[in-house]
């Protein structure tokens, strides 16, 4: 075995040493001097593009900060800031405003509250549905402003609202999470919308899917 | 004011860079001269292209003049100027396989005259000459379809006559697969060449 392997290793050693060699050709000196020199040159231009490079990409980032800016804020007649509110964290994870939307007034029509610039709040009478007659009118829903921070648990949980409803409301409001005495959340959870006996149909809040203050 | 080196052609590599690192451009024209050939044919080996090689060489000489004060006489000089010669050679060879990845050639194709199967002129060849391009071109070959990490190793041992130990330095491997890669490499070499291919 140890021969076999002996054997083989003088054959490939006879093989490659059989190669015809390849020399290095006679400019070689010539062109290696060339390209030596021109390297030199290289090294003394290098410190033009090494502040040129970052100095260009700072005036990239300048000017398309400035066009979305422009796009988003200016043209909607809006600062960055007015759009998430202060003071009111969502859940763990949730970036404060991520379940709120803003929703626009129509034109011509004062504000409810011009404190707080027509955003629903799933707090106070909001929750029976009072007070929605100072609210403005429901606008189409691709009018709506979402909070950029708008995540896509608060879409979910605002979809599970009934498709008639004319706001998309903070989802605390349509009482999709099941608070304790609110059967309108018990039938939402066990039945969907649409299969409701003509009775519960009867029975069932308005089409807006809340409650209104005098049927309650 | 030191007095200027005296480089001559006597002097050892070491010796050389030495000479080198201290500003004798003299000392790196030796160099070259020492080593060019040897480099051209192990780098057009591995490359398996005569231009490419050539370039490389350069590219490694290049390095030498430019970076000559990270030697350290640690290892021998040769060996250091083989493991630049062997990455750039890598890195070649990484850079050919992600075009033809994606080129359209088929293989066989891009074969520089003058290279692998190429020979000058078949017709003046006198027939025992021409056996011998003929068996020259098929060893080419089959080194040629041997994976990098085996023909690297078969090259430097067998046709650059390195130690054992020096090709582990060069190639930055151990000598358990240093042996592996040879014993493997020469099994397959023995089958991509034809029945008494290289005889």
């Amino acid at each position: 075995m140890m021969e076999g392997r002996h054997d083989q290793k003088d054959r490939i050693r006879r093989m490659l040493s059989s190669l015809p060699r390849r020399d290095a050709p006679p400019d070689f000196e010539e062109t290696l001097r060339r390209r030596l020199a021109r390297r030199r040159r290289w090294r003394f231009q290098l410190p033009r593009p090494a502040i040129a490079l970052p100095a260009a990409a700072l005036l990239l980032v300048a000017v398309v900060s400035s066009v979305v800016y422009f796009t988003r804020f200016e043209t909607r007649g809006i600062s960055p800031g007015e759009g998430v509110p202060q003071g009111r964290g969502g859940r763990s994870g949730e970036l404060p405003g991520a379940n709120q939307i803003i929703v626009q007034p129509p034109e011509g029509q004062k504000s409810a509250d011009p404190a707080t610039g027509f955003r629903l709040e799933a707090d106070g009478e909001d929750r029976t549905g009072a007070g929605m007659e100072t609210l403005p009118k429901a606008v189409p829903p691709a009018t709506i402003l979402f909070s950029p921070a708008l995540t896509d648990s608060a879409m979910k949980r605002s979809s599970r609202l009934p498709m008639s409803t004319p706001f998309i409301i903070d989802s605390t409001v349509a009482g999709g999470r099941g608070e304790p005495g609110d059967t309108s959340a018990a039938a939402d959870s066990t039945s969907p919308p649409d299969t409701l006996s003509p009775r519960e149909n009867s029975a069932a809040p308005d089409s807006a899917g809340i409650p209104s203050a005098s049927g309650g | 004011m030191s007095a200027p080196l005296n480089v001559n052609g006597r002097m050892s590599d070491e010796e050389l860079v030495a000479a080198l690192q201290e500003g004798a451009g003299d000392a790196f024209t030796v160099l070259v001269g020492r080593y060019k050939d040897p480099l051209v044919n192990f780098l057009h080996r591995m490359t398996g292209d005569f231009e490419t090689a050539v370039d490389l060489a350069q590219e490694t000489f290049i390095r030498l003049y430019t970076r000559s004060d990270s030697y350290r006489p640690v290892a021998r000089f040769s060996t250091w100027l083989y493991t630049i010669a062997s990455n750039l050679a890598r890195t070649e060879l990484r850079r050919r396989r992600r075009w033809n990845l994606f080129g359209i050639r088929s293989e066989g194709e891009g074969t520089v005259p003058g290279t692998f199967g190429e020979p000058a002129d078949r017709a003046e060849l006198q027939d025992e000459q021409l056996d011998n391009v003929l068996r020259a071109e098929r060893i080419e070959e089959a080194l040629r379809r041997l994976p990098a990490v085996y023909r690297e190793v078969i090259v430097l041992h067998y046709l650059q006559d390195m130690a054992y130990e020096e090709i582990c330095t060069v190639l930055g491997i151990r000598m358990g697969t240093l042996k592996s890669r040879l014993s493997r490499g020469r099994a397959m070499l023995e089958n991509l060449l034809p029945p008494g291919g290289g005889e």
